[in-house]
């Protein structure tokens, strides 16, 4: 009888953690499953009615996280649940507070865009929630368990709105390559899970963090025998790494994402390009800090090496990070098709993101967040625009197509070149607040290659403004070679001019967002790394090079 | 003690900067075929940008004086916070250096408007040309005013994109090219520039607490009125003074503003004020070390070398100016090449002094500066066509005001920033006397003219005054800014003066061989023969320009009197000997020294 009664308390006790824990997701997941039936109720053209149920959903979801976190941030403590399967604290609300924007921001964008593709259908509205639920648990999941069905909750929905223009061959093979892809690179990712959860015998992220020290410890003693564990540890790191440097379309792990961004229906390259590649950072973060946090590794001229004699993922992150910015950039150089082109500058600004997790202390998580959250805004924006240009017998994925757009549409072209300069990082926009952040994180190290990075980052910068200079110049500068006028609709107009607004507002005042993620950057059980301090005060010797230099800045 | 001018409660820089950004939304309302009304608006409202920066010398009456002189520092400061959890400021101030070139600013800022007048008429796009300069005005009147580091980068980025497309939209042939080459080199260089202000910005604190109070020793210095007038030595701007120890005590955790209390944990400690980030200057050595500070000095200095432009960065300005409007290249010669030189003076000298008087480094940046005055002056008198051989010549003459400021002596800098002004004007005058040949001809070429001064009388005149002030004839501007600036230079180095000097006999020559080919001899092109001279607005626009050729080269000295202090204070953090051996004698004497020095290291590189 005890053993029942026990699990009765245990049902009330997850019980009620569900009516306030998941509650966001909760009512996520009942608005989509409501679409699903409304859905069929609706006549054909009535079916955009979904689009806004949807919208009401998400609207209800952002209150009840509002909620949540005055909840969390009064008590000034995470709460977990689930047996400790999932973990509400900043870092989490933040992300779902961002894929909800991003969700909903591309809702908007699509409700016009699917008429004009014709495939105006409820289940589109449904599939996007369903998959922000999924990321909403990526980004609370402190479970290996949790974060993989999650990943493939979003994933798998993913998928399948990728192939949503089933009329269009190219929207079909994106669907076909991006599930085999990603797929393929679940497994990847489920092989390093399992390895880890051989290594330390469990699935939750704060005791693998605990377990692993002792075990990638050299002679650890397994079963009694000597055994050098070290080398399995690095593996199973390696190989999660590579599955989540799938998701976020780093380099090497890159090749799917063109392919899949040009294919896909423009709104869900938007999705897939903001909200995907947002949750799957998330899901990094929480891997990486949370669970292999003693696993960084050192750079060269760092004081700890934590596993012993080997480099870890810090390294491993450093050289994705600047080889996926170096090819992302000179990739989307020679691009022509604009949908392609925005898919590699995304490529490199997942290296540039890269670069907060790698810097290792505050201001780079702080700069790794904030920089996903403005991202979202103006990658959105961007593909808002090139959605407007979507009319009929126009793709308006060329670069052609927005020649001379200023005579047409001058405050979209207005909302463009914001959203463009936004992406290259000049200021006063939103996209400077983020790569300074990120510059900072870097450089607060004084770590020479890191330093080394910083300046590796700030020439892609420089040289990803060539290509955004050249959507600036088909619009302002070229010919009109497009007679056809552009109607845009309410939606889409509303999207972009939030999108615009918060741009320009995060650029001049951005206060308030660090304010927000510096507390999510701080959250509990995120392992920050401490550089060894400058020789302050005692040592005044005039030696150059008594401290680590900068490196040679380039010079032409 | 000026308070400070205020207009509606809101401090004059505040509305010096704001105003044309003002301007550019009010155009947004005009519809686009309004095209008299927008131009007629656009030349009001860039009048009234001028003078409301006129109070800053004259006062506005009611107690709020203009600029005290016999104060120094900075002045009409404007402190608001704005983003505590970056340490970044809302902070404007100027002293004498910003407020003659703020002037300089908002006075090509209505030349520039009021030549474009016909070119915009058959160009086309006003409302969107005028919000451009009027945009651009804000960005360097800004970046001149911005007390905190942060707020000058972003003036400093901010520029870039209207000036992309002033070039772009409204340029000439090969536009498209010229416009990303300009965009591309000067955002290359201010991103550099970013890393070492992020670097700076996080040694900060860690300087300060290293040793508070000579850091309070250098500020004081730095606020200091005057350092070799005895009247008013020891004399030190209190409001200045002020914003850097608030800066300085946050560094140590404590709050100024409120009693010395501790800071609340969470607040950064580290500062943008530009003035508290000078005063660490001569301590970072002392610190982190003599590379730290030349690897700071690399990263500035490279962001002001390409926008100066110097020698070796230098490409991208023949093909902007060659392209841009007649405004644009107004605006880019008199002043966003000021920007660089102005980045020297402000951040480069004064911050990384060591940097900046190493031997090693110094040669460097004076041999580049001595190659581009000789380079540039050869290659602009091969050149073929009027504005790229103006263009050239800026090269040269940019390259002296980067020599006089490495001369690091009370007359090299006076000169230096004499120089920007006087380049400013002249160059700034060329433009557009080369811009209404070509609004007569449709051409720069060179060949296609000759024997203008027979049609167009007035305008051979004005062009023959600007010409010799550009090569420096006595009683004219640029006479006193080169003479200074060599001054400076044989002072430092009689080697280096020597060389420069080749630079000014090459500068009368093309600029007189200019003049000859253009206006002199028969009109042999039966298309010149018709020329219309000027007409009113254009004959008047030269007017405040001639007259200032004529004022700086006959008095320069109310223009010297705003410049002097801010040169000594920066020759004190420099060479912080320099003023204490007063006599002439000891001065050259240390000049000798440095010439050895300077020699030593010359022969340590040819050995090796």
């Amino acid at each position: 009888m005890p053993a029942l009664l026990q699990a009765a308390t245990d049902f009330q006790t997850i019980a009620r953690q569900a009516g306030q824990l998941i509650m966001p997701e909760a009512i996520l997941t009942l608005f989509a499953c409501a679409a699903l039936i409304l859905d069929v109720m609706l006549p054909r053209n009535r079916k955009r009615v979904v689009a806004w149920v949807c919208l009401a959903g998400i609207g209800a979801s952002l209150v009840s996280l509002g909620i949540l976190y005055f909840n969390i941030s009064s008590r000034e403590a995470a709460r977990t649940g689930f047996f400790d399967m999932i973990i509400i604290d900043n870092y989490a609300v933040v992300f779902k507070l961002m894929f909800l924007i991003g969700a909903a921001l591309s809702i908007l964008l699509s409700i016009k865009y699917l008429d004009t593709e014709g495939e105006q259908r409820g289940e589109y509205y449904a599939l996007i929630l369903f998959s922000v639920t999924g990321m909403m648990f990526m980004a609370s999941g402190v479970d290996l368990l949790t974060l993989f069905i999650s990943l493939e909750l979003m994933a798998i929905s993913v998928y399948i709105l990728v192939g949503f223009l089933k009329r269009d061959q190219r929207s079909n093979e994106a669907a076909m390559k991006y599930f085999l892809l990603g797929a393929f690179s679940s497994g990847v990712l489920l092989y390093g899970i399992s390895l880890v959860y051989g290594l330390t015998g469990t699935t939750n992220l704060a005791k693998i963090a605990a377990a692993l020290p002792t075990v990638a410890s050299a002679n650890y003693n397994l079963l009694g025998t000597p055994a050098d564990m070290r080398y399995l540890v690095l593996l199973s790191m390696i190989l999660m790494a590579a599955g989540m440097f799938f998701k976020v379309a780093a380099v090497p792990f890159h090749m799917w994402a063109p392919d899949a961004y040009e294919g896909a229906p423009t709104s869900i390259t938007a999705f897939m390009s903001v909200a995907v590649k947002a949750a799957s950072f998330a899901m990094f973060g929480r891997l990486f800090l949370y669970g292999l946090p003693d696993l960084r590794g050192a750079l060269e001229g760092d004081p700890a090496n934590n596993i012993a004699g080997l480099p870890g993922w810090a390294l491993l992150l450093g050289i994705v990070a600047a080889i996926t910015m170096v090819w992302g950039n000179l990739a989307a150089l020679i691009q022509n098709n604009t949908k392609r082109l925005l898919a590699y500058s995304s490529i490199s600004h997942a290296g540039f993101t890269l670069l907060g997790l790698i810097a290792g202390n505050q201001t780079g998580y702080t700069a790794f967040i904030i920089y996903l959250f403005i991202y979202t805004l103006m990658n959105l924006g961007v593909f808002g625009c090139i959605i407007a240009l979507r009319r009929r017998g126009i793709a308006g994925d060329r670069m052609e197509d927005f020649n001379g757009l200023v005579r047409k549409a001058p405050w979209l072209t207005v909302m463009m070149t914001i959203f463009l300069l936004s992406l290259g990082g000049i200021p006063p926009t939103a996209g400077f607040v983020g790569k300074l952040y990120l510059f900072m994180g870097l450089i607060e190290t004084g770590n020479p290659w890191l330093v080394r990075l910083a300046i590796l980052a700030v020439l892609m910068s420089a040289v990803s403004l060539y290509y955004y200079i050249r959507f600036i110049r088909a619009m302002y500068i070229e010919p009109e070679s497009e007679p056809q006028p552009l109607s845009l609709s309410r939606p889409l107009q509303t999207a972009l001019a939030v999108a615009v607004l918060l741009v320009m507002l995060i650029g001049v005042y951005p206060q308030p967002l660090i304010r927000l993620t510096q507390k999510a950057a701080t959250s509990q059980g995120l392992k920050t790394y401490v550089y060894e301090e400058k020789p302050a005060a005692t040592d005044s010797t005039d030696q150059p090079g008594a401290v680590p230099l900068p490196p040679t800045p380039p010079r032409r | 003690m000026p308070d400070g001018i205020k207009i509606f409660g809101i401090g004059i820089l505040s509305w010096i900067v704001w105003l044309p950004t003002l301007g550019a939304l009010f155009l947004l309302l005009f519809n686009r075929e309004m095209k008299n009304r927008i131009r007629w608006f656009s030349n009001l409202w860039i009048g009234l940008c001028f003078l409301i920066s006129v109070p800053l010398v004259t006062g506005l009456g009611g107690g709020m004086h203009g600029y005290d002189k016999a104060l120094g520092g900075l002045q009409f400061i404007e402190d608001y916070e704005w983003i505590p959890l970056l340490g970044a400021r809302y902070q404007l101030a100027a002293d004498g250096l910003s407020l003659v070139l703020i002037l300089l600013t908002t006075l090509l800022g209505v030349l520039s408007v009021v030549c474009s007048w016909a070119y915009i008429r058959e160009k086309g796009r006003e409302k969107e040309f005028y919000i451009m300069l009027f945009l651009l005005q804000t960005g360097m009147i800004g970046a001149f005013a911005a007390a905190d580091l942060f707020l000058f980068f972003i003036f400093w980025e901010v520029m870039l994109v209207p000036m992309y497309f002033l070039i772009g939209i409204w340029g000439g042939a090969n536009r498209l090219y010229s416009a990303i080459k300009f965009f591309l080199y000067t955002l290359v260089g201010s991103v550099v520039m970013l890393l070492a202000v992020i670097k700076l910005y996080f040694i900060f604190p860690v300087v300060v607490q290293n040793n508070p109070n000579v850091v309070l020793d250098s500020a004081r210095q730095y606020a200091s009125s005057s350092l070799t007038d005895p009247q008013r030595r020891g004399q030190v701007n209190a409001k200045m003074m002020n914003m850097m120890e608030n800066a300085i005590l946050r560094a140590q955790g404590l709050d100024k503003q409120n009693d010395s209390a501790p800071l609340p944990p969470e607040y950064v400690r580290s500062s943008f004020n530009i003035a508290a980030l000078t005063a660490i200057g001569p301590h970072i050595k002392t610190v982190y070390g003599l590379g730290l500070a030349i690897w700071l000095f690399i990263g500035f200095g490279l962001s002001f070398a390409i926008k100066a432009p110097m020698f070796p960065f230098h490409t991208w300005l023949p093909d902007a100016h060659y392209d841009a409007p007649t405004a644009g290249s107004v605006i880019l010669a008199g002043v966003l090449l000021k920007m660089g030189t102005y980045g020297f003076m402000r951040f480069s000298l004064p911050m990384f002094p060591d940097a900046a008087n190493h031997p090693r480094v110094r040669q460097v940046m004076v041999i580049l500066a001595i190659i581009g005055i000789i380079y540039g002056a050869l290659v602009a008198m091969a050149q073929k066509d009027v504005k790229k051989l103006v263009a050239y010549s800026s090269v040269s003459h940019l390259g002296f005001i980067v020599l006089g400021l490495f001369a690091l002596n009370p007359n090299g800098i006076n000169g230096a920033v004499m120089q920007m002004i006087n380049h400013g004007i002249s160059t700034g005058a060329l433009f557009m006397l080369a811009g209404i040949l070509y609004e007569r001809r449709h051409t720069y070429d060179i060949a296609e003219f000759g024997g203008l001064a027979h049609v167009m009388p007035t305008f051979s005149t004005i062009f023959l005054i600007v010409t010799l002030s550009s090569l420096g004839l006595p009683l004219m501007n640029n006479f006193i800014g080169e003479f200074l600036a060599l001054r400076g230079a044989f002072e430092a180095n009689v080697v280096w003066g020597a060389f420069a000097t080749v630079g000014i006999i090459l500068g009368a020559a093309y600029m007189l061989w200019l003049y000859q080919r253009v206006f002199f001899g028969q009109v042999k092109n039966p298309a010149n023969e018709g020329l219309p001279d000027l007409d009113r607005r254009e004959a008047w626009q030269f007017a405040p320009l001639i007259f200032l050729i004529f004022w700086i080269g006959i008095y320069p000295k109310p223009v010297l009197d705003y410049i002097n202090p801010q040169t000594e204070i920066v020759v004190a953090q420099v060479q912080p000997g320099y003023f204490k051996d007063a006599t002439p004698a000891q001065r050259i004497q240390v000049g000798k020294e440095k010439t050895d020095e300077a020699q030593t290291v010359a022969q340590d590189q040819s050995q090796r």
